[in-house]
C-alpha cells in the first residue's frame, strides 16, 4: 500500500508536473485565463494520461524498444483524437473553449514523459494510479491558477461575474506567465519549508531517542 | 501584397506564437539561457515548421479531405513531423557534421514541440481573420509558417538576451530558475501585446 | 539476409508492431468517428441554440431587403414558438462601418410582439463596440412598442453614437423584414419623394396647418461624422420656408456644431426661400455666407450643413405632393 501512497504523493506534490517539473506549459499558459477551460483541460489530460499509461504498460512487453516512441505517439494521438470527438459531441462548450490546445495534448510532455519514465517499467495498476495522480496534480495546479487569473483578470469565477474590479492584463498571456511564475515560486517555497520542518522534527526525534537511550543505559 | 504584409505582421508580431498563442513554451523556457543556443533552436524550429507545412498541408487538402478521413489528422500530422525530424537529423549528420554539431542536439526535442504541430493544425483551420478576402493555399501556408517560425526565433533571442543579463543579478532562492524566467517572459509578452493593437 | 532471417529479425518485429498499432488505432478511430461524428446540421443547430439560449428547431426563411439601412443576411423561423431569428447588418456606423447582429423577434398571433434578444456578432470599423454593454442591448427588449423605430438616442448606457446607429438600423431592418413576412407593411409615403437621399423617410412626419402650410418634422440620416438631425420646417402654400428650427443637433460635439453655418443653425439662411433658392445654394456650395460685419464665416462642419440643406430642399421640393394632404389626419396624429 505504501507504494501507491508514494506514487500518489509524488504525482500530486513532490513531482507535480506543473509546479515542480514545469511540463505541459503551453496549454497551461494558454488556458489559465479562464477557470472553466483550464479545469476542462486538466480533466481531459487526466483521462488521456490514465488511459495511455494503462495501455502502454499493458503493451510494454510487446513493443520492441527501437520503435517504442513512435508507438507511444500513435497511441496517445489515438486517445487524443478520441477525446476530441467525445468532447465535440457531448461537451461542445468545452470543445470550443479549448480550441487548438486540444490537439496539442499529443505533444504535452507530461503524457509522453510518464509513458517513458513510468508506464514502460511498471505494472498496469501502478501505471493507472500514477496516471490519475499526475493528472490530478496537473488539474489542481491548472484550476488554482485558472481561478486566480480569472478572478483578478476578469472579475468572474467559472464565467460567473462577481466583481467590477479587474486587472485586464492578468487575462492575457503576459498575466498567465506572471501568475504561473509566482505560483511556482510560492509552491516551491512552501514545499521547501515543509521539508525543512520535517527534517528538523526528525532530527529532534532522533536526538531525543539518543538521549533516552543514553539515560536508560 | 496586402495579404503578404498582413500575414507577416500577424505571424511575427500580432499573433506571435510565444507571446500571443503560447505555443512552443518548453524550448522557450528550456533552451533560452544562451543566445547562441536560442538562435540555433529557433532556426531548427523554423526549418521543421516550414517542411512540416509543405508536407502536411497538401496531404490534408488533397488526400485526407477527399477521402473524408480528416478525423485522423492528429495521427497523420504527428507521424509526419516525427519522421521529418528523424530524416532531417540523419541528413544533416551526413551532409554537414558542423551544422549537426550546432543544431543536432535540438532536433530530437522538436518532435514534441507544440509550435510545429500547432502551426500545421492552425493552417488547416479557419485563417480568414488574417487572410481577409484571399483564400488559403499552399503558398500562403508556407509563408505563414516561415514567418511564424521567424517570430518564434525573434522572441527566443530576446528572451535569451534578457536571461544572460539576469545572470548578473541575485534573485531570491524561491524565484530562481523557472519563476524568474516566467516573470521575464511576462514583460516580453506585455511589450508584444502593444502590437496586437495594430489593425490592418 | 535470407527471407527467413528477415522474418525473424528485430526490424521485422518493429515494422509489424508499428503497423499493427497504426491499424488498430485507425480502425478504432474510424468506428468512433462513425459513432460520434457531429454533422453539419447539428453544428449549425448548436450555433443557433447558443444565440437563442435554448434548444429549438428552425427553418430557413428566404431573405429579402425591406429597409435601405440594413441588410438581412440570414433569417430563420423558430418552429416551436413562431419567433423569428434574424441575422442583420446595420449600416451607418462610425467611419461608414457596419454592425452585424443576431436579433430574436418575438412573434405571436401573426404580429410582432417585441424583441427578445439582440446579440452582436461582428462589426466593421467599430473600435468602441465593447462599450455597447448587454445593459444597452437589453433596452431593445424593454423599449419595444408597436411600430417603434429605434434611434441611437433611445439606447443609453453606451456612448458611441455611430455604433449604436448601426445596431439600431440592424434591429429596425429585422423588424421591417419580419413585418413584411407577416404581411404587416406600413406604407412609406415619402419613399417616392425627391431629395430623400439623406432623409430617414420612416421617421419623418408632417402636419397640415389651418392656413394650408405644411410643417415637416424631418429626421435626417447620419453622414460620416454627424448622426441624424431633427429639423422642423414649415413651408407655406407657395413653397416658401416660413419657419425653420433644429430640434436636435446631430453634430458630434459642441466644437462641430459651433462650426456650422450660423444661418443654417438658426434658419435665417432658409426663411423666405423657395425650392429654387435652396437649389441655388446646393448648386453653388455653401461658401456664400458672410456675417453682419461682412466677413466670411469659416465652416468646418460641411456634413452637418449639407444634412440641414437637404432637409430644407426636401421640404420645399415636396410641399405640394398630393400624398401629404390625403393622409394628413393619420400622419399628424403620429408625431
Amino acid at each position: 500500500m505504501n507504494k501507491y501512497k508514494k506514487i500518489t504523493l509524488d504525482g500530486l506534490i513532490y513531482q507535480n508536473p506543473t509546479f515542480m517539473l514545469v511540463l505541459g506549459t503551453c496549454p497551461t499558459l494558454g488556458l489559465i485565463s479562464s477557470a472553466f477551460s483550464s479545469m476542462g483541460m486538466g480533466l481531459t489530460v487526466l483521462v488521456v494520461l490514465t488511459l495511455s499509461n494503462i495501455i502502454i504498460s499493458a503493451l510494454r512487453k510487446v513493443i520492441p524498444g527501437a520503435v517504442r516512441i513512435p508507438c507511444y505517439i500513435v497511441i496517445i494521438a489515438t486517445l487524443v483524437t478520441f477525446a476530441r470527438m467525445f468532447l465535440e459531441k457531448f461537451v461542445p462548450d468545452l470543445y470550443d473553449s479549448l480550441g487548438g490546445f486540444l490537439a496539442l495534448i499529443v505533444v504535452n510532455c507530461i503524457i509522453l514523459g510518464r509513458a517513458e519514465a513510468f508506464a514502460n517499467k511498471n505494472g498496469v495498476l501502478e501505471s493507472a494510479v500514477d496516471g490519475v495522480a499526475n493528472g490530478l496534480g496537473f488539474t489542481l495546479a491548472l484550476t488554482i491558477m485558472g481561478v486566480i487569473c480569472e478572478f483578478l483578470g476578469k472579475g468572474s469565477l467559472f464565467g460567473l461575474q462577481i466583481m467590477e474590479f479587474k486587472i485586464g492584463m492578468l487575462a492575457t498571456p503576459a498575466g498567465a506567465f506572471l501568475v504561473y511564475g509566482i505560483c511556482i515560486a510560492v509552491f516551491v517555497y512552501i514545499i521547501d519549508g515543509f521539508e525543512r520542518w520535517r527534517r528538523v522534527k526528525a532530527n529532534k526525534l532522533a536526538r531525543e531517542n539518543l538521549l533516552n537511550a543514553k539515560e536508560a543505559a | 501584397m496586402g495579404t503578404f504584409i498582413a500575414i507577416v505582421l500577424a505571424a511575427v508580431l500580432t499573433n506571435n506564437f510565444i507571446t500571443a498563442k503560447t505555443y512552443g513554451i518548453c524550448p522557450f523556457l528550456g533552451v533560452s539561457k544562451k543566445t547562441s543556443s536560442a538562435a540555433g533552436m529557433g532556426i531548427a524550429v523554423t526549418l521543421v515548421m516550414v517542411l512540416a507545412t509543405l508536407v502536411t498541408y497538401p496531404i490534408y487538402t488533397y488526400v485526407m479531405v477527399p477521402l473524408k478521413i480528416e478525423f485522423l489528422e492528429i495521427i497523420f500530422f504527428i507521424f509526419i513531423i516525427a519522421s521529418l525530424v528523424q530524416m532531417l537529423e540523419k541528413i544533416i549528420q551526413k551532409v554537414s557534421p558542423t551544422l549537426y554539431g550546432a543544431m543536432g542536439i535540438y532536433l530530437p526535442l522538436i518532435t514534441t514541440n507544440c509550435a510545429v504541430l500547432g502551426v500545421t493544425e492552425l493552417l488547416i483551420g479557419d485563417m480568414s481573420a488574417i487572410l481577409g478576402t484571399a483564400s488559403m493555399n499552399i503558398g500562403w501556408a508556407v509563408i505563414y509558417s516561415l514567418f511564424a517560425g521567424l517570430g518564434f526565433t525573434l522572441v527566443m533571442i530576446i528572451m535569451s538576451g534578457m536571461r544572460e543579463k539576469l545572470n548578473y543579478y541575485k534573485t531570491p532562492k524561491a524565484l530562481s530558475g523557472f519563476p524568474i524566467a516566467m516573470v521575464t517572459a511576462c514583460f516580453i509578452c506585455m511589450a508584444f501585446y502593444v502590437f496586437s493593437l495594430i489593425s490592418i | 539476409m535470407t527471407v527467413k532471417q528477415f522474418f525473424k529479425s528485430t526490424a521485422f518485429k518493429c515494422i509489424l508492431t508499428l503497423t499493427c498499432v497504426l491499424l488498430i488505432s485507425g480502425i478504432f478511430l474510424t468506428i468512433m468517428n462513425g459513432l460520434l461524428a457531429v454533422s453539419d446540421a447539428e453544428r449549425f443547430e448548436r450555433a443557433i441554440n447558443k444565440i437563442y439560449g435554448k434548444s429549438v428547431k428552425t427553418e430557413a426563411v428566404a431573405v429579402a431587403n425591406y429597409n435601405d439601412n440594413a441588410t438581412i443576411d440570414e433569417a430563420y423561423k423558430v418552429k416551436d414558438d413562431g419567433n423569428y431569428l434574424i441575422k442583420a447588418t446595420g449600416k451607418g456606423g462610425y467611419d461608414n462601418g457596419t454592425v452585424t447582429c443576431w436579433i430574436v423577434v418575438n412573434v405571436s398571433g401573426g404580429a410582432v410582439k417585441g424583441i427578445d434578444k439582440v446579440v452582436i456578432e461582428s462589426n466593421k470599423n467599430q473600435s468602441y463596440i465593447d462599450r455597447v454593454t448587454d445593459k444597452a442591448l437589453n433596452q431593445f427588449t424593454e423599449l419595444y412598442t408597436d411600430g417603434i423605430i429605434y434611434t441611437q438616442d433611445l439606447i443609453t448606457n453606451a456612448t458611441v453614437k455611430g455604433t449604436k446607429t448601426a445596431i439600431c438600423n440592424a434591429v429596425n431592418g429585422a423588424l421591417d423584414f419580419v413585418n413584411a413576412k407577416l404581411g404587416n407593411v406600413t406604407e412609406d409615403i415619402y419613399a417616392e419623394f425627391d431629395f430623400v437621399e439623406y432623409i430617414e423617410t420612416k421617421l419623418t412626419s408632417h402636419e397640415v396647418n389651418e392656413d394650408g402650410s405644411i410643417t415637416f418634422h424631418i429626421v435626417t440620416k447620419g453622414l460620416k461624422e454627424p448622426s441624424g438631425f431633427k429639423v422642423d420646417i414649415t413651408v407655406d402654400t407657395n413653397g416658401v420656408v416660413t419657419k425653420y428650427e433644429i430640434t436636435e443637433n446631430g453634430s458630434t460635439s459642441g466644437a462641430y456644431s459651433d462650426k456650422m453655418h450660423a444661418g443654417i443653425l438658426d434658419g435665417t439662411l432658409f426663411v423666405g426661400l423657395d425650392f429654387a433658392g435652396i437649389e441655388s445654394i446646393l448648386d453653388n456650395g455653401i461658401s456664400l455666407p458672410s456675417d453682419n460685419s461682412g466677413t466670411e464665416i469659416s465652416t468646418g462642419a460641411t456634413h452637418s450643413n449639407y444634412l440641414c440643406l437637404y432637409a430644407a430642399a426636401f421640404a420645399t421640393k415636396n410641399y405640394d405632393n398630393e400624398k401629404l394632404i390625403v393622409e394628413d389626419v393619420e400622419e399628424g396624429g403620429q408625431e
